[in-house]
C-alpha cells in the first residue's frame, strides 16, 4: 500500500517533471507532440474531475437538507438551480443558441448575479480604506500620499484639478494624470518586479523540491 | 456627532458609496476624458495596422467582470472592424464567458454588419490555457474545430489567410484574471505577434513591469481603459459619438466615488491622530 | 424525505454521468463530421487583390543576395530568409501615381517549384527585422546586424497520397516582393528567387543559457539539501504569519468555533496551490491534535481531492484518524463569484474563528478577508498574486507576501532539507542581485555612447 500512495506518485512526479523539462529545450516535432498529449491529459482528468465536483456538490447539499442544517434552504436553491439550467441546455442548447432557454438564463440571471457580488467590491473598499490607511509611520504617509494622487489622477474630476498646468513645461510633471504615469511606470513597476523575482525563485525551489521527492505533503501525510 | 464622523458606521459608508455610483448614471452626466498614454499605445496600434490586418482576440473573462470588461470589448471591436481588420477571437479563461462573447460579437454584427467566418470568427472556450494558446500558434483549425456556434471552422473563409499565430498581426487579451502573462509566455514569445492587455483596475498596476520591457505594447485598464478608447475613438471617428458609450459615463461615477474614498480616508486619518493624541494625554480614546 | 433525498441525490448523479458522457460524444461526433471545403476568400464583401497597375515610378533593386536557410531551434517546416537592406528604405520611394510612399513592406512569399503558386509567408515593414534583433537565431551582434533583414518564412509541402514528404530534401523557393500604402495591394516582386531546406532542431540552443542557468540552480539546491542532511543548521527569518498558525489553532479551540482553509482559485496544476496544500497539511495536523474542527471549501475538483487525502493523513498522523470527516473538505462551484458567495455565506453562518488563505487569488481576495474580519476571525493570508497582497494585507491580521507562501511548508515543518532549499534560494537571489547591478551599469554605459557589445547580458538573459 504504501508502495501504491508514496512510492509510485513520487516516481511519476519525477520522470514527468523530468521529462517536461527537457521537453521544453528539445523543438522537434515528437517533442511538441509530447508536450500536446500531456496536456490533452490533463483537459481528460479535468474534464472527469468535474464529474467528482458535481458529485460532492449533490453530496453535501443533500447531506445539509437531509439534517435540516442552518441555511439550508440555500441548498435547495443550489440542487433546484443546477437542474433547472441542465434541462434549460438540453432542451434549447447550450450558448451556441442565442435564442434558447439556457442563453436567456445566462443573460439575464448569472450575468447580472456574478457581476452583482464582483460590485460588492466597491463598498467593501471603501470601509477597508477607512479603516485601515492610516499615517502611522512615515512610510505610510507616503503610501497615502502615492494613493491619493494614483486616484485623482485615474479619474476626469482628478485631472480637471490639475488641467490649468501648461504641458511641455517643467511644471507640467505637477499634472495628476503626469505624476500618476510616473508612479505607475516607476515605483510601481519596480516593487512588483521585486516581489515577482522572489515568487519566480519561489516556485523554482517548490518545483524542484516536488520532482525530487523532498516534498510530499501534497500527496497526503507528511515527508 | 464628532464621534459619528470620525467613527462612521459601515452601513453608512456602503449608502453613501451606493448614492455617489447611483446619482451620476440616473441624471446622465458625462466628463471629458484624458486617455493615459498605456491606452494611446493600444489605439494607435490599431490605428496603424493596414486595413484587413489579423487581430487575435482573447476575450478572457466571465460574467461577474462583465461591467468593467465589456465595455472596453465593445470599444475595441469597433474600432477594429471600423479599420476592416479580420478578428479572431477565443476565450482561454473559462467557460462562464463564451456567452458574453456572443452577446458582444451579435452586437457587432449589428452595427457593423461584419459575417462570421468572413470578418470575425469567435471560436470559444477549451480548458487548458497553455494548450489553447500553444494550438494557436501551430494550427487554429486542427484544434478549434468548430466556432462557438458549432459551425466548423476548416470551411470558413477567414481561416485562409489565418493559419497560426504567425499570421497574427496584433493581439489583444481583455482578462479578469492572469491570462495575458500566459500569452505572452506561450503565444507572444513563441509566435511573435505584438500584444497589449486589457484588465479590471484591480490588476491594472500588475501588468507595467510588462508594459516597461516592451513585452505589452500597452495597457487597458478598468473602465477609465475602456473610457480612454471610446474617447479615442469618437476623436478619430466622429460618426462613433451617436453610439453609447458605457465607460465614458461611468467615470463620473467613478470620479466620485474616487474623491469620497479620499474624503474617508481623510476622515479615518483625523480619527486616528485625535485617538492617538487623547492616549497621549492618558485620557480614555 | 430521507429516502426521497438519497433517491434525487443518486438519480441527480446518474443523470450528471449521463449528460457528462453524452457532451464527451457529440464533441467527438461534431469534430468529426466538419467537412472540408476549400474556402475563398471575402473581406467585408470585397475580393482582395494586388493592384498590379500602382508600381514605383523608376525601377528599384532590393533582395539582391537572397539567402534561404533552415530555421534553427524549431521542429522544422520553416526557412530563414536572409537579404541585405536597401538605400531607398530610409526615404521611401515615387509611385508611378506621383504619390511617395514611406510606408512600405516587404512580402516575403513561398512556392514549391520556382514557377509554382506563390503564396504569402511574411509581410514586414521595410525599416524593420534585421538579423540583430534575434538574439536566439542569429546569436549576439552577428555580421551585418544593422543591415540585413530577415523573415521567417513556415510552409506546408503538398503530400503526394499517403507518403509523407521530406522536408529535408524538398527544397522550397523563396521571391521577395514590394507593397506600398496602407492598402497593402501594389505587388513588386524582385527578380531573385532563391531555395532552401528546412529540419526538425533536437536542442533549442536559443535556450543555452537557460540551461546552464537551471543545472546550476538545481546543483545549488540538491547541494545544499545536502549539507541540511548532514546536519548544518540553517537561519531563516521570522515570519510572523506562521508563528501565529498555533495561536490562530488555539483560540479556535478555545472558542469552539470552527476554521476555514481556502487553497486559492488555481488548479492543481500551479505551484501556488500545491504550495498551500502543502501548508493545509501541517495546519490540518495542529487541528487534529486539538481536535477542533476545520472546513475546506474548494474552488477545484481536483484540488477538492487532493485535499481530502492530506486531511485524512493528517488526522491519521496526528493520531485521531476518527475525528476526519470528509464532509468537511468539499468543492463548492468554479465560478469565481459564486464561490465568493457560497464560502461568504458559510462564514457569516458559521462565524469562524479563524480563516486561512493561502494560494493564487484573484478579485476575491477582498470580498473573502473583508467578511472574515466582520465575523471577528483571525485572518492568515499568504499568496503570490502580487495584486491581491494589498487587499489581505488590510483585511487580514497577518500576510505572507510572494515567496513567503512557498517557503511556509518548509517554515511550518522545520525539516532540515525543506529548509536547505530556501537557502538556495537566498543564494540564487543573491546572484540575480549582482547580476542586474552589472547589466544596469553595462546597459546605463551604451546608452551613454558605450560600445553595443557591452550589452552581453540583454543576449544572454534574452531568452529567459
Amino acid at each position: 500500500m504504501q508502495f501504491l500512495k508514496r512510492n509510485i506518485p513520487v516516481l511519476i512526479a519525477f520522470v514527468m517533471g523530468i521529462a517536461m523539462v527537457c521537453q521544453y529545450y528539445i523543438p522537434s516535432q515528437a517533442s511538441q507532440d509530447f508536450g500536446s498529449d500531456m496536456n490533452i491529459w490533463t483537459e481528460i482528468i479535468f474534464a472527469f474531475a468535474l464529474l467528482i465536483g458535481v458529485q460532492s456538490l449533490i453530496h453535501n447539499h443533500t447531506n445539509k437538507i437531509r439534517r435540516k442544517q442552518v441555511g439550508y434552504g440555500f441548498s435547495w436553491a443550489v440542487i433546484i438551480s443546477m437542474i433547472a439550467m441542465t434541462i434549460a441546455g438540453l432542451i434549447g442548447g447550450g450558448v451556441d443558441n442565442t435564442k434558447g432557454m439556457y442563453f436567456w438564463m445566462f443573460q439575464y440571471l448569472q450575468v447580472p448575479m456574478q457581476a452583482t457580488v464582483f460590485s460588492i467590491l466597491c463598498f467593501y473598499i471603501a470601509t477597508a480604506a477607512y479603516r485601515a490607511f492610516r499615517a502611522k509611520t512615515p512610510e505610510a504617509t507616503m503610501l497615502l500620499i502615492a494613493a491619493a494622487i494614483a486616484m485623482l489622477g485615474r479619474v476626469p474630476v482628478g485631472t480637471e484639478l490639475t488641467d490649468w498646468i501648461p504641458l511641455g513645461t517643467f511644471w507640467a510633471n505637477l499634472r495628476m494624470e503626469i505624476m500618476t504615469d510616473w508612479l505607475l511606470n516607476i515605483p510601481n513597476t519596480a516593487g512588483f518586479r521585486a516581489v515577482m523575482f522572489g515568487v519566480g525563485l519561489g516556485i523554482i525551489s517548490t518545483s524542484l523540491r516536488i520532482i525530487f521527492g523532498i516534498e510530499r505533503t501534497y500527496m497526503g501525510g507528511g515527508d | 456627532m464628532t464621534n459619528f464622523f470620525f467613527n462612521l458606521p459601515r452601513q453608512f459608508i456602503y449608502l453613501i458609496i451606493a448614492l455617489a455610483v447611483f446619482i451620476p448614471i440616473i441624471l446622465g452626466m458625462e466628463m471629458d476624458v484624458i486617455p493615459a498614454p498605456e491606452a494611446e499605445a493600444v489605439f494607435n496600434i490599431i490605428e496603424d495596422l493596414p486595413d484587413g490586418s489579423v487581430i487575435l482576440f482573447g476575450q478572457d473573462y466571465d460574467p461577474s467582470s462583465e461591467p468593467e470588461l465589456t465595455p472596453m470589448t465593445t470599444a475595441f471591436l469597433r474600432h477594429c472592424f471600423l479599420k476592416k481588420h479580420l478578428v479572431v477571437s477565443v476565450n482561454v479563461f473559462t467557460v462562464d464567458g463564451v456567452g458574453l462573447g456572443q452577446m458582444a460579437f451579435s452586437k457587432m454584427e449589428d452595427e457593423f454588419g461584419v459575417v462570421s467566418g468572413e470578418d470575425y470568427v469567435y471560436l470559444g472556450f477549451r480548458p487548458g490555457v497553455a494548450n489553447s494558446i500553444r494550438a494557436i500558434n501551430s494550427d487554429i483549425t486542427n484544434y478549434y474545430k468548430t466556432d462557438a456556434n458549432g459551425v466548423p471552422s476548416a470551411s470558413m473563409p477567414i481561416f485562409e489567410k489565418v493559419k497560426n499565430g504567425k499570421d497574427v498581426d496584433f493581439m489583444l487579451s481583455i482578462a479578469a484574471g492572469a491570462t495575458p502573462e500566459a500569452w505572452i509566455l506561450y503565444g507572444a514569445s513563441e509566435s511573435g505577434y505584438p500584444m497589449a492587455a486589457g484588465c479590471t483596475a484591480v490588476s491594472f498596476a500588475s501588468y507595467f513591469p510588462f508594459y516597461n520591457s516592451g513585452q505589452m505594447k500597452g495597457i487597458l485598464g478598468g473602465l477609465k481603459g475602456a473610457a480612454d478608447y471610446e474617447e479615442l475613438l469618437v476623436r478619430n471617428y466622429p460618426e462613433m459619438k451617436e453610439k453609447s458609450m458605457f465607460a465614458k459615463k461611468g467615470m463620473v461615477s467613478q470620479s466620485w466615488v474616487h474623491i469620497l474614498l479620499l474624503v474617508l480616508i481623510i476622515l479615518g486619518n483625523i480619527s486616528f491622530i485625535r485617538e492617538r493624541a487623547i492616549t497621549r494625554r492618558g485620557g480614555k480614546a | 424525505m430521507k429516502r426521497l433525498l438519497s433517491r434525487l441525490y443518486i438519480v441527480s448523479t446518474a443523470f450528471c454521468a449521463v449528460l457528462f458522457s453524452f457532451v464527451l460524444l457529440s464533441t467527438g461526433i461534431s469534430a468529426q463530421e466538419a467537412p472540408q471545403e476549400t474556402p475563398s476568400l471575402r473581406l467585408f464583401g470585397e475580393e482582395l487583390v494586388r493592384d498590379r497597375t500602382l508600381r514605383p515610378e523608376s525601377a528599384l533593386t532590393g533582395a539582391t543576395d537572397l539567402v534561404v536557410k533552415d530555421w534553427p531551434n524549431d521542429a522544422g517546416r520553416s526557412v530563414c530568409v536572409t537579404f541585405s537592406k536597401s538605400d531607398w528604405e530610409d526615404v521611401g520611394v515615387i509611385m508611378n501615381n506621383g504619390e511617395q510612399v514611406t510606408n512600405l513592406y516587404y512580402v516575403v512569399d513561398w512556392a514549391e517549384t520556382p514557377d509554382g503558386l506563390w503564396i504569402e509567408g511574411d509581410r514586414f515593414p521595410v525599416t524593420e527585422q534585421f538579423i540583430g534583433d534575434d538574439y536566439g537565431a542569429f546569436g549576439f551582434l552577428p555580421e551585418g546586424y544593422e543591415t540585413t533583414h530577415y523573415s521567417r518564412v513556415q510552409y506546408e509541402l503538398e503530400t503526394e497520397g499517403d507518403e509523407d514528404v521530406s522536408y529535408e530534401e524538398t527544397p522550397v523557393y523563396i521571391r521577395v516582393g514590394l507593397a506600398a500604402g496602407e492598402k497593402m495591394l501594389a505587388g513588386y516582386y524582385f527578380p531573385t528567387v532563391a531555395s532552401g531546406t528546412s529540419h526538425e532542431s533536437w536542442f533549442d540552443s536559443a535556450r543555452k543559457y537557460h540551461l546552464v542557468l537551471t543545472v546550476l540552480l538545481t546543483l545549488t539546491v540538491l547541494s545544499f539539501i545536502s549539507r541540511a542532511r548532514r546536519g548544518m543548521k540553517f537561519y531563516i527569518r521570522r515570519i510572523a504569519g506562521l508563528e501565529a498558525v498555533d495561536e490562530a489553532i488555539g483560540r479556535a479551540t478555545e472558542m469552539g468555533r470552527t476554521m476555514f482553509f481556502l487553497c486559492g482559485l488555481n488548479p492543481m496544476s500551479e505551484v501556488s496551490t500545491i504550495a498551500a496544500t502543502n501548508i493545509l497539511g501541517k495546519v490540518a495536523y495542529k487541528v487534529a491534535e486539538y481536535e477542533s474542527d476545520l472546513l475546506v471549501p474548494c474552488f477545484d475538483p481536483i484540488v477538492m481531492s487532493v485535499c481530502q487525502e492530506i486531511v485524512k493523513q493528517s488526522y491519521t498522523e496526528a493520531g485521531r484518524p476518527d475525528n476526519y470527516n470528509e464532509d468537511n473538505v468539499f468543492f463548492l462551484t468554479q465560478a469565481q463569484f459564486s464561490y465568493v458567495s457560497a464560502v461568504n455565506g458559510m462564514m457569516v453562518r458559521e462565524k469562524p474563528a479563524a480563516n486561512f488563505y493561502f494560494g493564487y487569488y484573484f478579485a476575491e481576495s477582498l470580498l473573502l478577508a473583508e467578511t472574515g474580519n466582520q465575523v471577528g476571525a483571525i485572518q492568515i493570508a499568504g499568496t503570490d498574486a502580487l495584486v491581491q497582497i494589498p487587499f489581505f494585507i488590510t483585511s487580514c491580521d497577518y500576510t505572507l507576501i510572494g515567496e513567503e507562501l512557498y517557503a511556509a511548508s518548509a517554515y511550518i515543518s522545520r525539516e532540515p532539507k525543506l529548509l536547505g532549499s530556501i537557502k538556495a534560494i537566498d543564494m540564487a537571489k543573491a546572484v540575480i542581485i549582482v547580476l542586474i547591478i552589472v547589466g544596469t551599469i553595462l546597459a546605463t554605459l551604451v546608452a551613454f555612447g558605450g560600445p553595443d557589445r557591452l550589452d552581453i547580458l540583454r543576449y544572454i538573459f534574452a531568452d529567459l
